[in-house]
């Protein structure tokens, strides 16, 4: 199956648990990212906006660390070479998209979605949402693969399954639902 | 890609293999192949069965950006993006790229080991922080 590649817009990066399924499907090999250092930028702004009770130094350490582990996704977009369409505010995770060759542009910014569907051929728009449930439909076995690896991760305290299935059904619901319904169908 | 039918048939095979594949000739003399290559083609089969793209390399020498594409598990645009930037060590052969294998496994372990240590750090300063309450 060829690789999904993606690019992140910045709300999708900054609340907690659904950044954490986007990073370790990448490491998971589910797909890969792309992102621009206005996202990053963005994601450093927003989390700290969105975050009151973070230091300036917490913000900095969690978006270090994001950078960290996507620094060979970023890419140095053209915005001038985005359509016309595009909001201007918003033409620089395009351009990303279209300097990394990406199949997929995942925001939660129903606006952008549309101007993309319009205006960037060959750029699938899709929410965060859409975007995991179609990582499901290429392979439901990596996206549990995913959930497993969230939950071996926490450990301070330590989650079950069931309980991270419940914090990932607010932000991706067709997706939980997905694996819950296949879960009922097996047993 | 393989069909539904055809990775289960695949499955089977493995299966009733016992892990360990066989040649079986026409004339239905079996062939016990060396350990190295019966492992290499089990695993042909299994990646086969889980419905993914197996891949083998016969030389360690001179990989395509396609091919290092394929070891990464990334797009062809992000290897010569890669070795653009210098982190992947690439000689030119006519007009083409070639890379080797151990570059491309020695990046793919850096690259893993940064990526693991960095997820971690993200999770343990989530955790002290409360950001998960």
């Amino acid at each position: 199956m060829p690789v999904l590649v993606a690019v992140l817009d910045a709300d999708v990066l900054v609340p907690i648990v659904p950044c954490d399924f986007l990073l370790s499907a990448f490491d998971l090999g589910l797909y890969e990212p792309v992102v621009s250092t206005a996202v990053i930028e963005e994601v450093e702004r927003t989390l700290a906006e969105d975050f009151p009770n973070l230091t300036p130094e917490a913000v900095r350490y969690r978006v270090e660390a994001m950078r960290s582990a996507l620094e060979d996704q970023l890419v140095t977009p053209d915005p001038d070479a985005a359509p016309d369409a595009v909001n201007a505010k918003d033409r620089h995770v395009v351009a990303a998209a279209q300097a990394g060759e990406a199949a997929a542009l995942v925001s939660n910014d129903r606006r952008l979605r549309g101007q993309v569907t319009t205006a960037a051929d060959g750029i699938d728009a899709l929410s965060l949402d859409e975007f995991a449930l179609r990582l499901w439909k290429r392979s439901p076995k990596d996206v549990n693969r995913v959930i497993d690896a969230l939950v071996a991760k926490r450990q301070r305290p330590p989650v079950t399954r069931a309980e991270m299935l419940d914090a990932l059904a607010g932000p991706l619901p067709s997706l939980i639902a997905a694996i819950r319904s296949m879960r009922e169908s097996t047993f | 890609m393989l069909t539904a039918e055809e990775r289960d048939r695949v499955r089977e095979a493995l299966d009733r293999a016992g892990g360990r594949p066989r040649v079986v000739t026409a004339d239905g003399t079996v062939l016990d192949l060396p350990e190295p290559v019966a492992e290499a083609l089990a695993e042909v089969l299994e990646a086969a069965a889980d419905g993914e793209r197996p891949l083998v390399l016969r030389s360690p020498d001179d990989l395509t950006t396609e091919q290092a594409a394929d070891v990464l598990g990334v797009s062809r645009p992000t290897v010569v993006r890669l070795i653009d930037a210098g982190k992947l060590p690439a000689r030119m052969v006519g007009t083409h790229r070639r890379v080797t294998l151990a570059d491309v496994l020695a990046y793919r372990a850096a690259s893993a080991e940064r990526r693991h240590e960095a997820l971690e750090r993200i999770t343990r300063q989530a955790e002290d922080l409360g950001l998960y309450d």
